[in-house]
């Protein structure tokens, strides 16, 4: 793995903008093609298995989780664990996630959490980067099956769901957030599903049918939302999940809640002690001097703590934490001249899929992360 | 071979993308009627009763979002609103 300086495309911002991706810079740039990260075959096949290895420990921990009845942990509400359990027990469709893993090339990648329920950055991995590469070196190889995995999973998808149109939601006003949520929408439509958009502000609630409806007031009875759990359920319409008649499908399913909440590192680690790929954590700091202590629900590097030797290194504010927190042994990104990545590596149904790299200048990845392609060297 | 052999988006860029214009705001309609969204069948690139919001850079326009606020229906028996509470947050890149 090394990380090579190059010359951007000439005019890339209009050639990013062409696919659509119109959030490629800020106050600073996101999407960030002055350099690019390059693996051998055998470094990126490691990620791989091990993606799919992670994987099926998440699973195993959702079960266990289920089983010992531990949403208390997780500071999940009590109104919500039904409707959990119903979703995990159905099988209900779930599409994507996306591991972040700390490596540099050499030893194991271990995990540093797993984005489950609200992944971005999908559209990034799967079609920028993809353009990316067919521009400045076509012959080479990625680490990028994202497009055709997502739409064969839709195909896959659609005994799963009912008969009906796939209503695809996110906030008003974001446009990373609609961005990826149309991509999503874009793969489900070329595998054949008929879908919709709605704003997640402009779900109708009809109070005389007990069900979801849309702004023709037909009732919704499958929806692909990119809006956290944690939120929904904290909302006016939360508790409406589980009355729901129609009992609607929502992609992600909320089993998602147990495993894109933080409280999931100290279960994994408790049922796979010492496993390579996972670094120590628990709910207590324990007997650890070096480690981050993470909210259990959190996003964008909000509210992280990171102490070495006693001593605090690096923090970052935030409005989170309420819940509690975790306490993961710290195990610092590599750094390449000063540049820090993060990779993710998505799974997409039940496979790996592809890896998307965010890279910051410090020990936290947060909102000022810049996005860089990669290759594979042949 | 580890990438897609091939790569079509028949939505996205349709909704978001501009090729030689990055600077004219594209509306997506129907935003003075109360007909809803357009409905999306695969194949269909249609336009959603959207209004882009965005601004001016020194290279070019950056869409931020986009308002569908004229859009609504009323009706007793329906509430909206009910989700989308959490303001001043996005799910954003790192979540």
């Amino acid at each position: 793995m090394e990380r090579i300086f190059t010359k951007p495309r000439n005019n890339w911002q209009q050639a990013v903008e062409a696919l659509g991706f119109g959030f490629h810079t800020s106050d600073v740039a996101y999407w960030d093609e002055s350099a690019y990260y390059t693996f051998s075959m055998e470094e990126i096949t490691k990620l791989e298995t091990i993606t799919a290895e992670l994987w099926d420990m998440c699973l195993q921990a959702v079960q266990y989780v289920i089983d010992h009845n531990l949403f208390d942990q997780f500071k999940i509400p009590k109104f919500i664990v039904p409707h959990i359990i119903d979703s995990w027990d159905n099988d209900a469709p779930a599409i994507y996630g996306r591991f972040d893993l700390c490596y540099d090339g050499h030893g194991e990648p271990k995990l540093l959490e797993f984005n489950a329920d609200t992944p971005t950055s999908l559209f990034e991995a799967s079609i920028v980067q993809w353009f990316w590469l067919k521009d400045f070196d076509e012959p080479k190889d990625q680490f990028n099956s994202l497009h055709e995995k997502l739409i064969a999973y839709w195909k896959y998808l659609i005994d799963y769901l009912y008969d009906d149109s796939l209503y695809f939601t996110c906030v008003k006003g974001i446009l990373e957030d609609f961005t990826t949520t149309a991509y999503l929408q874009d793969c489900a439509m070329q595998a054949g599903i008929t879908t919709e958009f709605i704003y997640i502000e402009d779900i109708g609630w009809d109070n005389n049918n007990h069900f979801f409806v849309d702004l023709n007031n037909k009732p919704i009875k499958n929806i692909f939302k990119l809006y956290p759990y944690e939120w929904m359920v904290n909302e006016s319409f939360g508790q409406n999940l589980i009355i729901d008649k129609l009992k609607a499908i929502w992609i992600e399913p909320s089993w998602k809640m147990i495993l894109s909440n933080k409280a999931i590192l100290p279960i994994l680690w408790q049922l796979f002690p010492y496993h390579k790929n996972l670094l120590p954590a628990y709910f207590t700091r324990s007997n650890l001097k070096n480690y981050v202590k993470k909210p259990l629900l959190s996003r964008e590097g909000a509210n992280i703590t990171i102490v070495e030797n006693e001593k605090l290194v690096a923090s970052s504010e935030g409005e989170y934490g309420e819940e509690g927190f975790i306490f993961q042994e710290l195990k610092k990104l590599p750094d390449f001249n000063g540049n820090f990545p993060v990779i993710g590596s998505w799974v997409i149904g039940q496979q790996p899929a592809g890896i998307g790299i965010r890279e910051s200048n410090g020990l936290i990845t947060d909102n000022l992360s810049r996005f860089i392609p990669h290759l594979i060297l042949p | 071979m580890k990438k897609s052999k091939a790569i079509s988006l028949a939505l996205v860029t349709g909704l978001l993308g501009c090729n030689s214009h990055p600077q004219q705001t594209r509306l997506y309609l129907r935003t003075d009627t109360l007909e809803n969204y357009t409905s999306t069948s695969p194949g269909y690139q249609g336009y959603y009763a959207f209004r882009p919001i965005g601004t001016y850079y020194s290279f070019g326009y950056v869409r931020q979002g986009y308002s569908s606020s004229e859009v609504h229906t009323s009706e007793p028996s329906i509430t909206r609103g009910g989700f989308g509470e959490s303001g001043g947050f996005h799910v954003s890149t790192s979540s």
